[in-house]
Formats: C-alpha cells, structure tokens, sequence
C-alpha cells in the first residue's frame, strides 16, 4: 500500500511539472486531488485496513497529497510568469561591456611562458641593443667567421647593433650566474632582410638555454617534444636535421610532425607534402662558448634551442603575410 | 650547391632512387632547396617529324608545318625562318606546358587552326638561341618524348650547404657522403696523363712569396690548345649544374670545380710577361681588371698572381682580364693552388667581391686535392681540347701536418645518449674518411684534409650523431626546479596589466620599434638626440623610436582610415634613449594607451558618445588601483595644454594621460579627438611588485553617510576639495566620493558646486549623530578658510 502511495505521488508531480497552462494544471489538480482521485480512495478505505497498518497509510497520504498541492502551487506561478513576459525578443544582442583582444604574438608569448615554466624555465630579459662581444664573439662567432655573412646586421651610430637572436641573452645569464641554468628569453630581433610575405627586418624569438652535468641531445629532443606537443597536440613529433651554428655542435634543424594535414598530403599549405614542419635551431653549447663566460665545459653540457614567434604563430594561424603582425590592422588582430 | 643526378652516379652507384637520397641527405645536413626533374620538366615536349612546310596564305613571315607526332599528324603555324621539312623538331602539344610553365592550346592564327609549337632553344630553357627553333639530332625518333631522345633525363638537385662544410660545394664531395650514409665503394675520377715536349719549367718560373697567405701553388703547362665550344656531354652537364659554358678550356676548369670543390685558373701562358708568376702581395696603388670587367684597386693585404710587371689575377678569387684565355689562346698555364682561407676572406670583404672559388678557398679548401685536380683538369685539356700537356708539376708546397684529434668513447656515448658499441663510431669515422686508432676509452682520429670543420672532439660528436641518425636519439624530460636572478623579466607583470587592458576594452598591439622621423620633436627625451641606424632598413626608417605615442597614433590613423568607429588600444613595448654626452644608451620598456572615437563599440549600446579625459583616465586609475596614485595638471609637448595630467607615485613621475595636441592629431591626418596614456612600464613593474596588499581587519562598527555640496571658485580643483576634506578628519573620514559637479544658472559665475558623497566611520565605537555632525561643520569650515568655499 505504501509503495502504491509513492508511485502515484511521483506520477502526479511529474505530470505537473509537465504541464504547459492553467487549463492542465486545474484538471491535474482534479485528477490528484479531487473527490475520485486515488488518493482520496485509499484516506476513504483506510477503515478498512488493521489497525495496525492505519497511522503508518495515513500519514503517508497526507504527505503524498501536501507534496501535490505545492507542487501545483509552483505551477501555476511558473506557467502565469511565462504567459506575463512572453513578448521578450530573447534574440536581441545582448549589452556587451567592452572587450579588447591580446595580439596574436602576445598569445603566443604567453602560451610559450607557460609551457617552458611548468618544465623549469625561468624567464630572462636582455638589451636590445647589444654589442659585437654579446651578440657575436662570445658566441664562437669571431669578426672573420664565414658564419657572420648570414647575419646582416643593423648597426648604431656609436658602433652598437641590435641584435640579430635572441642568443645574447644566453651569454648575459651565464656571465650572471654559475650552473645549473635553465632559462627562456624572448623578443625582437633585427636582420637586414627585404620586407615579404615571409621575412620582415624585425622579428621576434624564443630561445632556451639549460646547462647542468650529464645533459645531452636526448633532453633536449625530450624539451622541444613537450613543446610541440602543448601548441601542435599530443602526438606531435620531432626530428633533428643536422646544421650548423657556431654557437652548438652538435647543431640540428628541428621539424615538428604536421598536425595540419596529419597524412603528409602533397597540397598540404603548411607542410607541403613533407609531413614535417620546420620550425627552428638547436644544439648543443659549444665548448668555446662554455669557455668565454667561464663555465667548465668538461663538466658541464648545455643545450640551446630557438624559434621565430612570427613562424610559428603563421603556422599555427594559417597566416600567410608576416607584415600582418606590425601593421596592426584591428580587424586582424581581434580574429585570435 | 646545384648537382646533377647522373653526374653523381659516375662516381658511386647510388643506391637509392632520387627521391630517397634527397631523403638521406637531408637528414645528414644537406637540406633541399629545389629539385628539378628534366623529364617533368619536358612532360608536354614529343619530338616532331616535319613533313610539309608551305606558306600561311595570310602572312609572308608564317609557315603552315605538317608534323608527324608519332600516332598522329598536327597542323602548326609556325614563324621561324629555319623550319624545313625534313626536320626533328620540338613539338610541344596543346594543352600541356612550357618548361616555364607557359601552357599551349589550340589556337588560330590568321585564319589557320594551328595545334602545338614547335620550339626553340630559348623557349625550351636550354639554351640561349632565341633565332629560330631547335633542330634536334636525326638519330632521334619521332613521336618519342623530347626528353629522353636529347638526354635532358637528368634531376638537378640543389642542396643548401651549410658554411662548415666546404667539402659539400662538389659533385664527388656529395658522392663522399652517400658513401658515409650507404657504405657504397667511391669510383674517383680517373686521371691519365700523357706528357709530351720540353717540361713545364722551360716554359714558366713560378715564386711564392708569400707562402703562409699560399702554402701549396701548383701548376701545369698545356701547349696547342684548339679553343672550341665544348662538347655536348660537357655543356649539357654545367648547364644542369647552373654554370653557363664559355669555351673548352673554361669550362673544363669549371667542371672540375664542380666534380672535385677544386677552383682551378687558366692563364693564357704567351700573355705572361717575362714568363714569370710571383704569388705575392699587392703594392699599394697596384690594380687589375678582373673577369667580370671591373677594375680592382689593390692594397697590400690583398695576395695577388702577378706576372713580372703586373698583377694577373687576384687570389683565389678571379683572374684577370689581361692573361685571359681567348680565342687567339694556344699555350695555357695551369694553376691549382691551395690559399689560406683567411688571405681569401680579407681581400673578398676589400674588395667586396664574391665566386665560386673564394666561397670555397674562404670556407677551406682540400691541400691534398690541389695536384689530383691539375691533373684532372689537364687531362681533360688534352682529350678535349688537342692539347699537349708539358712533362712535369710544378709544386711549390710548405708541409701540411693532418689534423689529428682525440675522442672518448665515453663522451660521445654521453652527449648523444646512445650507447653505441666501438665498433660502430669506429666504422662512422672511417666511413667518413678518417683513420682512426683505439686505445681503451680513446679514439685516435687522423681526420682527412677535406673536412678541415673537424677540429675538436665534440665536431666528432656531431659526426657519429649526424651519420648514425638523431632520429634514432630517445627522447628524454628532465623537470627541474627554477632559478631566479637578476636578468629575470617581468614579465608576469606585462602579462597582468595586458590581460587587465584587454579586459577593460583595449586591444593589444605590437608596432614596428625602427621609426620614421617624423614629429620626432614631440616625443624625444634622449640626451644627445635620438638613436640613429648607420644602415637603416629604409631611408625613411632609420630611428629607434623614443616613445610609443607616434606609433599608436600611427596604427589609430591605420584603422580610422580603414573605417573603424572607435580604436581603443594599448602595447607594452621597449623605447630607446641615449642617456649621456657619449651617446650611452638605454632601452625602456613602456606602457602607452589610446582611446578615439566612439566610447562604445557596440551601435546596440545606448551610450554613443565619443570618449573624453575621464573615459581614459578612468582605464588608467584602474590599471593602477593597486598603487595609490595621483594625478595632477601638467605640460607635456604632445598633449592639449589644460588637458594633460602627470600620474605620480609619491612623487615619482610615472608618465602622463591627457589630450593629444590636436597639430599633432592633425600631422597623423586624424579629425576626432585622441587621448592617450604613457607609462614608464619597467618604473610601474617594480612598484606594483614592491607593494604588499596588507590585512586589516574588517570594519565592526556602522558608517554613517552625509552628503556635502559646496560652491568653491572654478579654478579650485576636486582634487584640492577632496583633500581638505579627508584632512579634516583623517581618523573618521573613511571615503570621500564626487557625484557632482554643477556650474550655471543657480550659482554665481565663476563658481562651480561640488557634490560629496561622505562616509564617516569610526574605528571603536559606532558614531552618534552629533559626532557626525561635529565633523561636518569641522569640515565646512576647513573648506571656508582654506579654499573660501560656501555650503550650498
């Protein structure tokens, strides 16, 4: 009897909730509550239950039918309210408060920062502005290095330069500091390059330097992996091209696997059919870089790596002009 | 590096197809930069069969050609005066392409359907010869592709060397790497000599003067040469490499250059005056003409040929055009030299010059292939030119000690993480070309003379890792904890304030730091004047801006101009100063912000009023509400005078917000109203992270509120009122807000009344009335004394 109770309780505020007008709700309230409802069937027999079983129906009947009427109670609020404010247009715009967008580099920036701290990195700044020591020497790179015809650099008239990498600012930290070091640094470089679609004579990177005892190329494929795989998804992969800088040996080119077309297809825009992007340098520090900011270059072994923020924020994008990011045409930055 | 495919496979049978060893290479460190593939090149070319030529009827300079394609016969006008029947020509079909891309269809010339063209050298890429078309060997068969039927079934693969490694600028030197990566047998060139009459020391002496800037000068004597264009094989295969062929001693030393990485010269012996060579060093005022016509003023640090009188060629890097080899040419002198590359670098950077043989000599050349690539070259004089080679090298050499370096096996096991068995770095180094001795830990490497980038250990390292794979490296992660020091940005700050910006409606942007000079004058600061490139990218871009308020002026006039209603934005950038009489300098990282225009983006909005002062002032004060700053009337040369505020932090000048001074706003061609903020961001970083939020402890007893208007003179500020007030209680006055500001009808003129909103609370206890009271009238009177105000 009392499991009878329950359901016919659940059935009836079932039905109410579901009720759509004032016409439904009073029929329900007839159905459930009126003079033929099965609830006033079972408070009418309950005389001929034992007296036992009385208190225990009687009670639940009562509660059965007080649950009901509130509930038709909320109904009818619910159903009057919808019929008093049916004419609101809830398609009109809403009043928006005034929202700025973060430039796409900027983005970047901050997702690089992200994912080099939760791996150790600490963020360093260096001068943009810097000198031949900075810039070149202290970087294996000495004033008759054939290796100096790939940079062509912008100079000051009192004989500084703006830098052409990031990479001076590895020489300041180290100079700064004994090892271990395990930092990142970003920012404008200059090269003299034609303005195209692809090149621009400022330009911004990111650089890593982490040097301890018993590093090798293995960390640092492992670094620049978890990297690829935070901005290009988890399956990304990376390859090691060998090349040459003056300040690693070994020096590679590292490519990311394409997560654009993921089945290398030949028309593919970012990877041209390759199945691999290329997205910048590393290596290991060369011993005689070690040896101008004094760090012990048998005990020690660091790795370096860099990457044009332009490049990758084109990859990531799908942009297809470098001059984009300076001219700062609003309706194309807020599209990130 | 340009090589060709089939010239590769004389000197190693490649074991891979083209694509694959484009493949390998890459992943050794010779990245791809072009492929061409002849044959896909030509894929629309068939060679032809003439069989009729008759006259257009409506044009005397066009023929109308009948021409057997194979399978089926095509009408082509065709306007070269050489076609004739009888003739193979090329024939390339409608519908397909030029190798330029050029695409054939089926078209009318006057009046007659014509189906194809037929080509001509020039249109073909092959060639120079624009006179009429191609008439192809009658060994050819008709209806066959082009391609394959003229031997053009080569790829031309073009590599980026990288500049460490001269030993790539060759075809063998490429063939020496497929033989590291596969284990393939080398076949090197093949060298027979037939020396003929008196020896070559009859004929010429040769002196090094200088023998540190030249340590090795060889050379060889060729007499009764026949100057001629070279032979088919030989042009096909320069041209393929992207060399232009000149005549048959020419291109023999280019070829050699390109098989061997060798830079050869050739004298015309009988121009020599005195018969004599001197390698020395140039005179000052010295100067010769050199191959591509132009005159070269020397100086002494510039190595020189010269013959008795005169400077002849300038070392390894040209010759000159007085001892060239011409048409009249019969006897020639042969060198192959090996130049220090530091003599090369200097006189190319003097003489800002560059060619194929400085870039290798400057890089490092082979010592030992000096003699292996005279003998080459005068072989191929002798077979291809009728000439006679003179009995004996002349070799004028200082000894040259081999590179020998010593790895451990430890180190390169640990620098690669790959544990590699001995055998196995042992047999990379040898497959490289090295010689190599073990001794426990140690490798005794003697390194070959053309890889003069093996100097160290670690450049070992790089070898085994390069030629055993790096993708055959397992990655490995190490998380560690970080550092902090002094050269630690800020930019957590930058990332705060810019999100904060971003929040409040401004969009980020980032502008070119390298500026024009323009309205300079309003922005400098710098000491000795602003900073100045001595190569600017572009005349009018020279300077390294001072302040980011012309760039943002800039980028609103940008986007005003592209019909933006309103620009709101804002960048965190560095700006540049020289600080002192030397011109030291200093970068500054700043914060600027501009609001013109619209003061809603939204046309929805009900407020569609432009922005004013307070609309951007009110985005500074929050930007800045952890800190406790003033603002206060100020001059600044950008900013409207009576419009522009100083933002001070206890006295310290943070920057300014305000107005833009409308000949300004005017110079940058915008009509509405701009304001702006410029902040020193380094200046406000350091504030905000010195500033500690403290506790206290929440307030336990009730305000109590009481508003207060005053009628003061319109030159007292609010902010005068505002700090009469809290002065007159600092205890129990807790705010003091403005809600209103009146001037008109009901006041006099002159005045303004100001409206307060002001909470009064005490620490201890909750305040009555009268205490309330008490300070009001405090207050008022304050005001009456100190700024002569009225109770409204």
């Amino acid at each position: 009897m009392l499991d009878e109770i329950g359901r016919l309780k659940v059935v009836a505020l079932a039905e109410i909730e579901a009720a759509v007008d004032l016409g439904a709700v009073e029929e329900l309230r007839v159905r459930h509550l009126g003079r033929k409802s099965p609830l006033r069937d079972i408070m009418s027999s309950i005389g001929d239950l034992t007296p036992q079983e009385r208190p225990a129906v009687g009670k639940a009947t009562g509660e059965a039918q007080s649950a009901i009427r509130a509930a038709l109670e909320s109904q009818v609020m619910r159903v009057e309210q919808a019929i008093g404010d049916e004419s609101f247009d809830v398609t009109l715009p809403g009043r928006r408060p005034q929202a700025g967008k973060l430039h796409p580099l900027g983005r970047l920036t901050d997702e690089l920062i992200d994912i080099f701290r939760l791996m150790g990195f600490s963020v360093a700044d260096g001068p943009e502005i810097e000198d031949d020591y900075h810039n070149f020497d202290a970087l294996n790179t000495p004033a008759d290095h054939p290796a100096r015809d790939l940079h062509d650099t912008f100079y000051l008239n009192n004989g500084k330069l703006l830098r052409t990498h990031t990479s001076p600012v590895q020489i300041r930290v180290m100079e700064l500091v004994p090892p271990p070091v395990k930092v990142i640094a970003l920012g404008r470089c200059y090269r003299r390059d034609t303005v195209d679609a692809t090149h621009h004579f400022a330009f911004h990177q990111i650089e890593g330097l982490s040097v301890d005892e018993g590093m090798s190329m293995a960390d640092l494929k492992g670094t620049l992996e978890q990297m690829g795989r935070q901005l290009l998804g988890h399956d990304t992969k990376v390859r090691f091209r060998p090349h040459f800088f003056p300040f690693t040996e070994p020096s590679v080119e590292y490519d990311f696997s394409c997560s654009i077309c993921s089945s290398s297809s030949s028309r593919c825009r970012v990877c041209k059919g390759t199945g691999w992007i290329e997205i910048g340098g590393a290596g290991l520090v060369d011993p005689a870089v070690f040896e101008a900011v004094g760090y012990d270059p048998e005990k020690y072994v660091g790795f370096a790596f860099g990457m044009g923020l332009e490049r990758m924020a084109m990859i990531l994008h799908g942009i297809d002009d470098i001059r984009l990011f300076l001219e700062n045409d609003l309706r194309f930055t807020r599209r990130f | 590096m340009k090589i060709s495919y089939n010239w590769l496979k004389d000197y190693i049978d490649v074991p891979w197809n083209w694509e694959e060893l484009v493949e390998r290479l890459t992943m050794a460190g010779l990245e791809l930069e072009d492929a061409v593939d002849q044959q896909a090149l030509f894929n629309g070319i068939v060679v032809g069969h003439v069989n009729i030529v008759e006259k257009h009827p409506n044009a005397d300079r066009l023929r109308v050609c009948t021409v057997d394609i194979g399978d089926s016969t095509a009408t082509i006008v065709c306007g070269a005066p050489n076609v004739a029947a009888g003739q193979l020509v090329p024939v390339c079909l409608p519908g397909k392409q030029l190798p330029d891309g050029t695409k054939i269809e089926e078209t009318v010339i006057r009046g007659i359907q014509s189906s194809g063209m037929i080509c001509s050298e020039a249109e073909l890429g092959i060639g120079e010869d624009v006179s009429g078309i191609l008439v192809i060997d009658a060994a050819a068969t008709h209806g066959e592709p082009f391609a394959k039927q003229s031997g053009l079934d080569d790829i031309e693969i073009d590599f980026e060397v990288t500049p460490n490694r001269p030993d790539c600028l060759s075809i063998f030197g490429i063939a020496r790497e497929v033989r590291a990566l596969s284990g393939v047998e080398l076949r090197p060139p093949t060298v027979a000599l037939k020396e003929v009459g008196a020896a070559a020391t009859d004929e010429v002496e040769i002196q090094v003067l200088a023998s540190s800037m030249c340590p090795r000068y060889c050379a060889r004597v060729v007499r009764n040469v026949e100057l001629r264009p070279s032979p088919d094989w030989l042009t096909r295969r320069l041209n393929a490499v992207g060399l232009r062929p000149i005549n048959n001693v020419v291109d023999i030393t280019n070829y050699v250059l390109m098989e061997l990485g060798h830079p050869l010269h050739a004298f015309d012996l009988d121009k020599l005056e005195g018969r004599r060579v001197l390698v020395r060093t140039a005179q000052d005022g010295e100067q010769v003409e050199t191959l591509d016509g132009v005159t070269r003023a020397l100086t002494p640090e510039i190595l020189v040929i010269a013959d008795a009188q005169k400077p002849i060629a300038v070392a390894g890097i040209m010759g000159g055009s007085n001892t060239e080899v011409a048409d009249d040419t019969t006897n020639v002198l042969l060198e192959s030299a090996y130049f220090h590359p530091g003599t090369v670098r200097n006189g190319r950077a003097i003489l800002s010059m560059q060619s194929e043989a400085s870039m290798r000599f400057e890089r490092g050349a082979d010592y030992h292939a000096t003699s292996m690539a005279l003998d080459r070259a005068a072989g191929l004089i002798a077979d291809l030119c009728s000439g006679q080679v003179a009995p004996g090298m002349i070799d004028i050499s200082v000894d040259f000690a081999p590179t020998r370096v010593d790895a451990r096996l430890s180190r390169i096991r640990n620098l690669l993480s790959v544990n590699f068995e001995a055998s196995r770095v042992v047999e990379i180094l040898e497959l490289l070309g090295c010689q190599v001795e073990i001794e426990a830990d140690v490798l005794h490497v003697r390194v070959p003379s053309f890889r003069p980038d093996l100097q160290r250990e670690v450049d070992l390292v790089e070898e085994v890792g390069r030629i055993h794979g790096y993708d055959r490296i397992e990655s490995s992660t190490m998380i560690t904890a970080p550092i902090s020091f002094a050269l630690n940005s800020n930019d957590a700050q930058q990332r705060e304030i810019r999100q904060r910006l971003s929040g409040l409606g401004l969009d980020e942007v980032i502008t070119n730091s390298i500026v024009d000079d323009t309205f300079l004058e309003f922005f400098d600061t710098s000491v000795d004047g602003p900073l100045t490139l001595s190569n600017p990218p572009t005349e009018d871009q020279s300077i390294l801006r001072p302040s980011l308020v012309g760039s943002l002026l800039d980028v609103a006039r940008r986007n005003f101009n592209q019909r933006a209603d309103s620009v709101a934005i804002f960048e965190i950038g560095k700006c540049y100063y020289s600080i002192d009489e030397d011109y030291e300098v200093s970068e500054q990282m700043r914060l600027a912000g501009l609001w013109s225009g619209g003061a809603s983006k939204s046309t929805w909005r009900r407020d569609q009023r432009d922005v004013d002062f307070l609309d951007l002032k009110g985005v500074v004060e929050i930007l800045l509400a952890d800190l406790n700053c003033e603002f206060s009337p100020a001059h600044v040369s950008w900013l409207r005078p009576g419009f522009a505020a100083a933002v001070t932090f206890q006295r310290e000048e943070l920057g300014f917000v305000g107005e833009v001074e409308p000949r300004l706003c005017l110079a940058f061609d915008i009509e509405r109203k701009v304001f702006i903020f410029d902040l020193d961001f380094d200046h406000l970083a350091s504030l905000r992270s010195d500033t500690k939020s403290n506790y206290y402890p929440l307030p336990r007893f009730p305000p109590i509120e009481r508003d207060l208007a005053v009628v003061v003179s319109t030159d007292v500020s609010n902010g005068e009122v505002e700090f009469q007030i809290l002065d007159s209680a600092p205890d129990l006055i807790e705010t003091v807000e403005l809600f209103d500001v009146y001037q008109g009808d009901q006041i006099p003129p002159n005045r303004k009344s100001l409206a307060y909103a002001i909470r009064l609370r005490s620490p201890e206890k909750t305040l009555a009335d009268a205490e309330a009271d008490a300070v009001m009238k405090t207050v008022l009177k304050n005001l009456e004394k100190s700024l002569g105000a009225k109770l409204r």
